[in-house]
């Protein structure tokens, strides 16, 4: 019933959907992060970090006192939706995006960097406003690293464990994803179909690596180097 | 000059049509998997039930869905593991299960003390017995102290996550050798895994379930454990205002009056209605 | 006409400044920290000063005591940078239209290709920004602050990445743009000699206040009346620091031998040897230290050039004297402060200007 094929597909689903979460919202605090100073920048940077220091378990228990069956946002679910958030897949995805989140937004972060506000400050001049400056000028120039901070936070979502086993359990068919689904194999001593998924993640992990490495590479040809290029922004 | 233009137009081509072709394909491994062969992780249809069940009923449970599926067009999910932890999961953290079949009394104690009552179901079905094994060709065991003499480590489930764990403490509790080999014990996550840690040849000793053993080829049976232990008890019970309470009860009747799948838990080795005198959990 | 009133402060620093500029090309020059961007940054909307007023062509795009601010990408000001600021990923024409592309139909007044064309670009459009030079990438630049129908115009040291031999040629075309389009400029440089030659007024910022506001040859002439005072006068350190070069717009004339003519408004000048053609627009470059000044006509020299002139201005600074000295085209010329005790020379004289052919650079116009 619990076939490779469905396994890999529902990790797969679950990283998409935590990458398209992680998307805006790690180029958003990346944006924030390099671009804007306030009060309290220190603090979000830390916060957005914290699932780099923390062990995933700890990630996934923390998730699971926030949106458990007795926590608020638990019982909101329950009454809105009708079904709980953890123990479903929805909890796989939640954990897969915490903890692929900092990847993400640090990638974003380096990204953006590279570009010269100066750029960005030329472009407001000439009658840009803020959003169409970020999707012509910023967006164009720091592709590379976005893609590249894409990937890194999918393959890291596709192999969360931890966070997930806890928050999600390891339920064959709806939260089990390849990792969970082989450390049962491995559990119960059904080594070979522990390997064939191995397998495929290894695979996985290498393509992916592979080009994330190559876009970065490429990322930073093509743009003249000028002297500041972390920094605020003149908006 | 006009051919590095063209070179570097071209990459950019090149990686846009890389990023448009991911961006699609994303969509459609997520749309695929969506729309799925019924593995439908999706939370708001009308699915298969959920049945957490001990790690020891894996393969019977999975042979009498077939049965049932067969016969009722019915699926049925499972998740199998060590019954005091999915316990734990259900009624700390409200894990999403419409039925369960556990074995041992702390499950039930662990719903009572979370306030859960679980509907009307079949508290006292079946019950097993507990063997030592070890790996394929050892020399069987001419009682249970034997395993202490022997000075090596033993597989058993943690006790506190399985009742298989529990049944084998008391087991060498009685034997009284608890207390001196207990340090050599290797805690697991369920029996199934206390199992594959022998067939693995990393430990030379096993306690699990007979019908376990009966399931594996890759070790011998080197002692049955007679009494020693409270009674093993298993119950199968659908719980109170699971969103498919209904599927799982209908699953339940049909496994413990079915005379075919009575027959798979025979031929696996359970012994079946229950036993004598022993109380059920609340109704 | 621009008018401002305003009040910055930061970290280490504080901007207090108010004036006027009309429609002419004005300068805004001081040391380095002295304001100069900051104040730029402000008209232009890119930094929000505490407290004041900008008021631009009538209409008041900052006002504290109104709350009135409009969004830098509002103003409609063009501006150029340093380094051109050029986007790097879209070639020149795409670069030349980014602003153009954004304000209505109705206020447009240039086509962007026609700016491209003004400022010898066409050539050019499909190129990116990194296959350009700094004299051309400056060129785009300019069209592009240009292609938006701005009403003013502000540059922030833009020839300061250019080599020397660039820079008169974008001065020229900057003088051009003024008197063809019209548009208001504001023009920030830390060098005296840019300053002298393309602005019509000054305006000299020193830690974030203004000290003086002033024709250019006349701040610097300022400094020369204060007498004692003329050491620590700001303007006096400009002329000390900087090697005064001066620009002048010529035509190629006849070639023979080692040597070419260079014809300046009446003046006939001899340079070094130009493979270029007889009537081809060129910009001269003479330093003013490089020049020999004599009070009578000298004899038996090597030097190709003794052009006769009229003293005009004389101000000095530090042991250094400097002379504009009316030729034709107005000419500086350094010399020590002794050397002109001894030639006993004063506004009003007739001198002789010595200079060697090598003197004399001669650029693209």
């Amino acid at each position: 019933m619990n076939t490779d094929i469905s396994i890999v597909a529902l990790s797969l689903q679950t990283a998409i959907v935590a990458t398209a979460v992680t998307l805006p919202l790690g180029m958003f605090f990346a944006w924030l992060l390099v671009r804007k100073e306030f009060r309290g920048k220190f603090a979000l940077d830390v916060l957005v970090s914290l699932p780099l220091a923390l062990p995933p378990v700890v990630i996934g228990y923390m998730l699971l006192w926030a949106v458990g069956n007795n926590a608020w946002l638990g019982q909101l679910s329950l009454s809105w939706f009708g079904s709980t958030i953890a123990f479903t897949w929805f909890a796989a995805a939640l954990a897969a995006a915490v903890v692929s989140l900092p990847l993400v937004v640090r990638s974003f972060a380096a990204a953006l960097a590279g570009v010269d506000p100066k750029l960005e400050t030329a472009a407001r001049g000439l009658g840009a406003g803020p959003a169409r400056t970020f999707l012509t000028v910023t967006l164009p120039l720091a592709y590379r690293g976005v893609i590249a901070g894409v990937l890194l936070g999918f393959v890291r979502a596709l192999s969360e464990f931890g966070a997930t086993i806890v928050v999600a359990g390891n339920i064959p068919g709806r939260t089990q994803t390849v990792p969970s689904a082989i450390f049962t194999r491995i559990s119960t001593g059904d080594t070979e179909a522990a390997w064939r998924l191995v397998l495929v993640s290894v695979v996985i992990g290498i393509a992916a690596l592979a080009v994330h490495n190559w876009l970065l590479r490429r990322s930073t040809a093509g743009q003249p180097r000028s002297g500041r290029s972390v920094g605020r922004s003149n908006w | 000059m006009t051919s590095v233009c063209d070179q570097r137009q071209f990459q950019r081509l090149i990686d846009l049509r890389c990023v448009q072709i991911a961006f699609l394909l994303a969509i459609a491994i997520f749309g695929v998997s969506c729309g799925g062969d019924g593995d439908n992780p999706d939370n708001f249809d009308n699915r298969a039930p959920l049945i957490f069940a001990a790690a020891s009923l894996a393969n019977v449970l999975g042979e009498a869905a077939s049965l049932y599926e067969t016969e009722t067009g019915n699926r049925v999910d499972f998740n199998f593991g060590g019954s005091i932890t999915l316990a734990n999961q259900i009624a700390l953290f409200g894990a999403p299960a419409d039925g369960v079949f556990f074995v041992g009394e702390r499950p039930a104690e662990v719903f009572a003390e979370a306030g859960l009552v679980p509907a009307p179901g079949y508290p006292n079905t079946f019950s097993n017995s507990l063997v030592v094994i070890g790996p394929n060709g050892a020399a069987r065991l001419s009682s249970l102290e034997h395993i202490a003499s022997v000075k090596a480590r033993f597989a058993i489930a943690d006790p506190l996550l399985a009742p298989a764990g529990v049944y084998a403490r008391q087991a060498l509790e009685s034997a009284g050798i608890w207390d001196e080999i207990s340090s050599r014990a290797i805690l697991m996550l369920d029996v199934r895994a206390a199992m594959a840690a022998v067939e693995s040849g990393n430990v030379q000793f096993g306690i699990v379930y007979k019908t376990d053993a009966a399931t594996s080829d890759n070790i011998s049976v080197l002692y049955e454990i007679e009494d020693g232990y409270s009674p093993i008890g298993y119950m199968a019970i659908p719980l109170k205002g699971a969103s498919n309470e209904d599927g799982a009860a209908k699953f339940l009747q049909y496994i413990v009056s079915e005379p075919a799948t009575l027959t798979l838990f025979e031929r696996a080795g359970f012994t079946i209605a229950g036993v004598p005198g022993r109380p059920g959990p609340n109704r | 006409m621009i008018s401002f009133d305003l009040k910055l402060k930061r970290y280490d620093f504080s901007l207090d400044v108010s004036g006027e500029f009309d429609d002419g090309i004005t300068a805004i020059f001081g040391p380095s920290g002295a304001g100069k961007s900051t104040l730029l940054n402000c008209i232009a909307g890119s930094l929000r000063p505490d407290a004041g007023r900008i008021e631009l062509d009538g209409g008041v795009v900052f006002s504290s005591v109104d709350a009135v601010w409009t969004a830098p990408d509002k103003r409609r000001i063009g501006i150029v940078y340093q380094d051109g600021a050029l986007f790097p990923h879209l070639d020149v024409q795409r670069n030349i239209e980014f602003g153009y592309r954004l304000i209505p139909q109705a206020i447009r007044r240039f086509d962007p290709l026609d700016l491209a064309e003004f400022l010898g670009l066409s050539a050019l459009l499909a190129r990116k920004p990194g296959e350009l030079s700094g004299g051309e990438r400056q060129r785009v630049a300019i069209a592009r602050a240009l292609a938006i129908s701005p009403g003013l115009l502000l540059l922030d040291e833009p020839l300061a990445s250019l080599d020397a031999a660039r820079r008169g040629s974008i001065l020229n075309y900057l003088r051009r743009v003024h008197a063809e389009f019209k548009i208001p400029m504001i023009y920030v440089s830390h060098s005296i000699t840019e300053v002298v030659s393309i602005a019509s007024k000054a305006m000299l910022l020193r830690d974030g206040s203004v000290v003086g506001f002033d024709r250019p040859s006349a701040l610097l002439l300022r400094a020369a009346a204060l007498g004692d005072v003329v050491a620590t006068d700001p303007a006096a350190e400009y002329t000390r620091a900087e090697r005064f070069e001066n620009i002048l717009d010529g035509v190629i004339g006849e070639s023979t031998g080692h040597s070419t003519m260079v014809r300046i408004g009446d003046l006939e000048i001899s340079t070094r040897r130009q493979n270029r053609n007889p009537g081809e627009k060129i910009v001269v470059s003479l330093g003013a230290s490089q020049i020999i000044l004599a009070s009578s006509m000298p004899q038996n020299l090597s030097a190709r050039n003794i052009v006769k002139g009229t003293v005009a201005q004389v101000w000095s600074s530090d042991g250094l004297v400097f002379t504009q000295v009316d030729a034709g085209p107005k000419i500086i010329v350094e010399i020590t402060e002794n050397a002109m005790t001894e030639l006993g020379v004063t506004v009003g004289n007739d001198v002789f200007l010595v200079f060697k052919s090598s003197s004399v650079d001669v650029f693209d116009a």
